[in-house]
């Protein structure tokens, strides 16, 4: 869940030359209805169900002093959790880029790490190895492990600042502090409600920590209930406090993209530390990295070691990394071509049809995933009967989850193709689908496929939809992770959450690279 | 085949672009749309090709008319301003992509095709392993190959660096007449308009405003401004005296064509002022000498503060600050109005 609001979020909007209102082809349009259609169903779907409840059952359930109190306890949170990851992510940055830190490269790496640390698996370390919890724990937790999403766009923004800029405001007798704030604002803002965004949708961290927030009411609720119209009215409330952060949210992106637009001539000089501020800057992105990176690994290997996971079966591990690895490779596999036909369509054809199709895809980015996973129950109960709690439902529920990164690796892919190869193919006999698929796919596919891979490792760490949508009988490493931890098992959960980790590492390792290469 | 183009209106949303373009290419002709950017001509291309589609008109390759067709029913072929080649793949696929896989002769004709611009042998390279200017050539054989109606090549020479254009463009026309396709090259380079083309269209806001060989257009210009952009001019105010002359401040001047006498403007070409000793003609000073070579271009003022430029031979010896006298050599374009 974590990567693709990020591929998503920084996917630059751009419509090519010479894409004038043209009618998108039927053999596009009708796959890319069925994703939309797909995409949209959750949400629908919750409506309808809420709406069952009656003017009565909504409000009874608003009205309630535990909504008011929920809504406090997770938008709190949000608020606590955010204000720290721009004041870390902002620091980072600047020390990382602009200054003469020893090992800056470094830190550079470390910063981007915790994305590596799924939520989850993190707020276990914390509560094998202290007793932290609660408020404390899931502030500690989160802001650890959502940094980055301030820290890499903040990063990228600095050093790609003119230093003209600062030069200007020096020569005019400012400091440069001022100048370089005030351009860095659309890029903090825009990592700030990401952060806002992921805390408002996580589940299972906040629920290691018995922090009771909205995520985890509507689980429980969920659990204990004939009455599901609490559930699904929660549920609803979470997706509007969402939509409208995700509304503040691409107002700022577009305003970042421009401020961010271009590579400057120079590079921006860089800043010499004093002593004393050398080592206390030092002494902070040591402790950061320590406490994101190092004391997850450091609480993992002492449980791996103390011999209690010994007792861990091999067979029922192997399982668990058979139906991670197949239920998620389904759900790139599905992700991945229910989102080509839209995201050809984003890259080439303009209009309300086309923002329509697109649009709907990006529902996942604004559902949380426990909320999603939910409604499919519903929908699946009562209309289909047949998937319910089989892989078929899972693999769906990916889909709609991971559509975002998808559809904005198609997109951005398909966009590095230029249409006019297209034209060229059209003028030499091919019609709309084929010039598609001889032409501008071939060219897409390693952007493609480089998608369909994000998907797929973030597929295999995803909690939520999996716990509720698992097959019976099926656990995989998330969940598995999720029972041990539950009743107090560290020692035997320590082996799902090293391969958890390890699995994490990939986009996390590629994303700080790309960070680096900025950097460097 | 022949290319009729009659009428095209064509608007994007308030923007009239085509206000009735009308424009004939004959068999095996080369035709030049010149005009400057905005004016509609790739609009024009591009419907012609039929990417975009026209609001009114028609549109004719030989004796069908294609307006409403899908560009891949239309038998045109496109050579686009970057060659656009297909990355992935190979120059003699890149060349056959338009013949039908298994088609009996295709691997001959991509041969016969790539001889025609000149890359026999370059089959088996990727786009990215030849220059620029061989890009562009594949772009044509790729084009030329399926034996279109119509080339169509949308200011194909503008990526490449100058000194290439010149023998880029000499072989892009040889292989279109050793094709014997009938051709349309869009431009705003007035010297690459009238150096390769059979034909010449000057088009502005959206209508052709002139058609004709390079040489009647230059030479008879139907209104000042296609003077002023076919060719440079300096224009000055006169009077249509009788028939055939016309008075201006460099004297009465015998006049092109004839027409109502009354005021007007005259449009002198830089090569009919002929540089004389002071005292011949209308006096005025030398301001400055551009030597390139074969000729040069000598800036003057004249006494009546008129500033004007002359074509001469290269080995005329001007220097700034000397006086000369300026007289105009041959008839002269009068414009009423």
């Amino acid at each position: 869940m974590a990567i693709r609001q990020i591929s998503a979020g920084t996917a630059t909007r751009r419509t090519p030359a010479g894409t004038a209102a043209r009618r998108i082809p039927a053999g596009l349009l009708a796959p890319a209805g069925v994703t939309a259609a797909l995409a949209l169903l959750p949400v629908g779907y919750l409506l309808v169900r809420a709406g069952e409840g009656g003017v009565g059952g909504v409000t009874g359930t608003l009205l309630r002093t535990r909504t008011a109190e929920l809504a406090l306890r997770s938008l709190g949170l949000a608020a606590v959790v955010t204000a720290l990851c721009v004041a870390i992510g902002i620091s980072l940055a600047w020390l990382v880029v602009r200054s003469d830190l020893p090992g800056r490269r470094v830190f550079g790496v470390l910063a981007a790490l915790p994305l590596a640390v799924p939520s989850y698996v993190a707020a276990y370390t914390w509560v094998a190895a202290t007793d932290i919890e609660g408020f404390a724990g899931s502030v500690l937790v989160l802001t650890l492990c959502s940094y980055p999403y301030v820290y890499l766009p903040v990063a990228a923004a600095l050093s790609r600042m003119d230093p003209a800029t600062e030069e200007v405001a020096l020569s005019l007798g400012r400091g440069r502090l001022g100048v370089v704030l005030r351009q860095l604002r659309p890029s903090a803002a825009a990592g700030a409600l990401l952060v806002a965004m992921y805390v408002l949708a996580e589940f299972g961290a906040v629920a290691i920590m018995r922090f009771d927030v909205f995520t985890t009411q509507i689980y429980t609720s969920y659990r204990a209930g004939f009455n599901r119209t609490p559930a699904a009215v929660l549920g609803l409330l979470l997706v509007l406090v969402t939509l409208l952060i995700v509304a503040a949210e691409s107002r700022t992106r577009g305003r970042a993209a421009y401020a961010m637009r271009g590579a400057p001539a120079r590079r921006p000089p860089v800043i010499r530390l004093g002593g004393a501020a050398r080592a206390g800057a030092l002494a902070w992105c040591a402790a950061l990295a320590g406490l994101a990176v190092g004391f997850p690994l450091v609480s993992i290997c002492y449980w791996l070691a103390d011999g209690s996971s010994a007792g861990v079966d091999a067979t029922v591990l192997a399982e668990a990394v058979a139906a991670t690895l197949g239920v998620a490779a389904a759900g790139a596999l599905l992700t991945t071509a229910l989102a080509v036909p839209v995201g050809v369509v984003a890259a080439r054809y303009r209009g309300r049809t086309a923002a329509f199709l697109e649009q709907s895809t990006y529902v996942g980015h604004s559902l949380p995933g426990i909320v999603m996973a939910l409604s499919l129950v519903f929908f699946a109960v009562r209309y289909v009967p047949a998937i319910y709690q089989r892989w078929p439902l899972l693999v769906i529920a990916y889909a709609v989850l991971f559509m975002p990164a998808a559809v904005g690796a198609v997109r951005a892919s398909v966009l590095q193709s230029p249409p006019v190869l297209e034209e060229v193919a059209r003028s030499l006999g091919r019609s709309p689908l084929r010039a598609l698929r001889e032409v501008t796919l071939p060219l897409a596919l390693p952007g493609v496929l480089a998608g369909a891979a994000l998907v797929f490792l973030t597929a295999m760490k995803e909690l939520p939809a999996t716990l509720l949508l698992r097959p019976t009988g099926v656990e995989t490493l998330a969940t598995e992770l999720w029972t041990q931890t539950g009743s107090g098992a560290y020692g035997a959960a320590a082996p799902y959450a090293a391969l958890l980790m390890l699995l994490a590492a990939v986009p996390g390792f590629v994303l700080g690279r790309r960070s680096l290469k900025e950097v460097s | 085949m022949k290319l009729t183009v009659t009428d095209v209106h064509k608007s994007f949303g308030a923007t009239q672009v085509l206000r009735g373009a009308s424009l004939t290419v004959q068999e095996g002709d080369l035709a030049a749309v010149l005009g400057p950017s905005g004016c509609g001509k790739t609009t024009l291309l591009r419907i012609v090709a039929g990417f975009e589609n026209l609001d009114t008109g028609s549109v004719r390759i030989g004796d069908r008319e294609v307006a409403g067709l899908p560009p891949e029913k239309r038998k045109v072929g496109i050579v686009p301003q970057e060659a656009a080649l297909f990355p992935h793949l190979s120059v003699a696929r890149n060349v056959g992509f338009g013949l039908p896989r298994g088609s009996s002769g295709r691997t001959e004709r991509i041969e016969e095709c790539l001889e025609l611009v000149g890359l026999a042998g370059y089959g088996e390279r990727m786009p990215h392993q030849i220059s620029g200017g061989q890009q562009q050539r594949v772009a044509l054989a790729r084009a030329l190959a399926p034996r279109p109606g119509v080339v169509l090549l949308d200011e194909p020479f503008n990526a490449l660096d100058r000194s290439l254009r010149v023998s880029v463009r000499d072989e892009v026309r040889a292989a279109l007449k050793r094709a014997g396709a009938t051709a349309v090259l869009v431009t705003h380079d007035q010297e690459e308009a009238l150096s390769m083309a059979d034909t010449v269209a000057v088009m502005r806001e959206g209508l052709i405003v002139q058609e004709g060989t390079p040489a009647a257009v230059y030479a008879a210009p139907r209104d000042l401004g296609v003077a002023t952009f076919v060719g440079e001019a300096v224009v000055l105010a006169a009077s249509g005296g009788g028939r055939d002359t016309v008075s201006c401040e460099l004297g009465s001047l015998p006049r092109r064509g004839d027409g109502p006498a009354g005021p007007g403007r005259v449009a002198l070409r830089p090569e009919q002022f002929v540089l004389r000793t002071p005292g011949e003609g209308s006096g005025g000073l030398v301001e400055r000498v551009e030597f390139f070579g074969h000729d040069a271009a000598v800036t003057v003022a004249l006494e009546s503060g008129t500033v004007i430029r002359a074509r001469t031979r290269g080995d005329v010896p001007h220097r700034p600050g000397d006086r000369v006298g300026v007289t105009v050599e041959g008839p002269v374009l009068f414009f009423a109005g």
